[in-house]
């Protein structure tokens, strides 16, 4: 016979719970898309109009609490020959979890933008290569983590020694 | 009362009648033979009110004059000094075949029209700033809330919804326009093509715009999409692009599912889920249907892989 106890029950119940809620069905992640994906949003933000702007944008999947979704992004670059570091301010239309990108950063060299998302204990993330103020897919990749220093200059790296496209 | 008016009927009743004398009807019709002297207004005041309505005319005229909105223009000729002049709506811009102008469009952008270019400023109004491209090609920067800024060829209008874009045109309205960044909206009598960054739509006289396409697309697509559009190439050709089409390519089939004979459709369908399954609440019959909501909700959704 086996035995219930509450804390059996509490964590039977807080996984039950888990289970119906969208973060756990299909687990945290990013779509990257054009700035066309975000139309229609109403993004707020620096510089306006945001969504037109954007480098690229991104959606939050899998969040059940979008407003209080956490999002840090930062522009990584090699500019003559010097290692860069930009800290990026998403616009947001936090609501519907779509955020966009603006090219913060120079027009002058290749660069990689590494997004972190955090959603109820669960974390995502990204390495987006850019270049001038587009993105490129083929480039870029989801991570089921923060993307960790080593990823983002091995990416950073090959990004720059990518052939142009 | 009723007494009473029935006593007066009778009482009138009792009246002799009489024939009026010819004399009277005589002098009538004298009477009626006089002309009427009208008072005439001097010839002064006729003046008077002339110079006034003159003068409010061209006060009015000089006041809107100087009110209209002028767009600097800055002309760049080979082997020529800048010269700047500005234009304002209702007037032509044309470029000779060695020379650029770049007009700025109010406080929102720019629009360079290359040599051999002939363009209107039809409104340059707060809240539509509007060109007629005649013929030539023009690069556009817009930086402003979508449906501010329009041109208009014959056959298409450009609805900015984004950035930049170039677009040709010639006397007749055949043209394409190639967006650069953000999107844009080419119109025609109720037919519109969405044209995100890195894809063109070209446009035909009488026929408006095509098909947007990725400009990397595969050729075969593109030419295939040409007949289509424009040479009434039918199902060999709907097949074509269909079997060429990449994820991304779901930008023309969406379009396409909306343009073709009803017949075809589920070819495309077929072929659009065959890339990624629908987001919720589209359906099959309902894209099939062309049911508005279900377009608009698996457009949105196509569009992250644009």
């Amino acid at each position: 016979m086996v035995k219930i106890t509450m804390k059996t029950l509490t964590g039977l119940t807080t996984l039950f719970v888990l289970m119906l809620s969208p973060g756990w069905a299909d687990g945290l992640s990013l779509t990257i898309g054009a700035p066309v994906a975000a139309q229609g949003q109403n993004m707020s933000g620096p510089p306006y109009p945001m969504s037109k702007r954007a480098s690229f944008v991104f959606r939050l999947n899998g969040c059940a609490d979008n407003p209080g979704a956490q999002i840090t992004a930062r522009a990584e670059g090699i500019v003559a020959g010097s290692r860069v570091s930009v800290p990026l301010n998403p616009s947001t239309a936090q609501a519907s979890g779509v955020f966009g990108i603006a090219p913060q950063w120079g027009n002058q060299g290749k660069w990689v933008v590494a997004i972190t998302a955090t959603c109820k204990g669960e974390i995502t993330g990204a390495i987006v290569a850019v270049e001038g103020y587009d993105f490129k897919r083929d480039s870029s990749r989801l991570l089921s983590h923060a993307p960790t220093q080593a990823e983002i200059e091995a990416d950073l790296k090959a990004w720059n020694e990518a052939p142009a496209q | 009362m009723f007494d009473d008016e029935r006593m007066v009927a009778e009482a009138l009743a009792l009246l002799p009648v009489v024939k009026a004398p010819d004399a009277v009807w005589v002098s009538i019709e004298a009477s009626l033979r006089v002309p009427v002297r009208k008072e005439r207004m001097p010839v002064w005041r006729w003046v008077l009110a002339a110079t006034v309505v003159l003068i409010a005319v061209v006060g009015l005229w000089q006041w809107e004059a100087a009110h209209r909105v002028r767009w600097q223009v800055v002309r760049t000729s080979l082997g020529q000094a800048k010269h700047v002049e500005s234009i304002s709506a209702g007037e032509w811009l044309q470029t000779d075949g060695s020379s650029h102008a770049e007009l700025r469009v109010g406080s929102i952008g720019t629009v360079i029209a290359e040599p051999g270019t002939r363009l209107r400023v039809v409104a340059t109004k707060p809240n539509e700033h509007r060109l007629l491209l005649q013929h030539g090609e023009i690069s556009a920067t817009i930086s402003a809330p979508p449906k501010l800024f329009f041109v208009e060829t014959k056959s298409a209008t450009a609805v900015d919804l984004g950035c930049e874009y170039k677009m040709k045109a010639d006397d007749y309205g055949n043209g394409s326009l190639i967006v650069t960044r953000g999107w844009v909206a080419f119109d025609w009598q109720g037919k519109e093509s969405l044209v995100p960054a890195g894809a063109s739509c070209r446009t035909r006289a009488g026929r408006g715009p095509g098909t947007p396409y990725f400009s990397d697309a595969p050729k075969s697509l593109i030419a295939a999409l040409d007949q289509l559009d424009f040479a009434n190439g039918g199902a060999n050709a709907l097949q074509t692009i269909v079997s060429a089409a990449r994820v991304r390519d779901t930008l023309t089939l969406w379009h396409l599912l909306s343009r073709v004979e009803p017949g075809l459709r589920p070819l495309i369908y077929e072929r659009m889920v065959s890339f990624a399954a629908p987001p919720a609440g589209v359906t099959r019959d309902g894209a099939l249907a062309l049911d508005p909501q279900t377009l608009k909700l698996w457009k949105d959704e196509l569009a992250w892989t644009w």
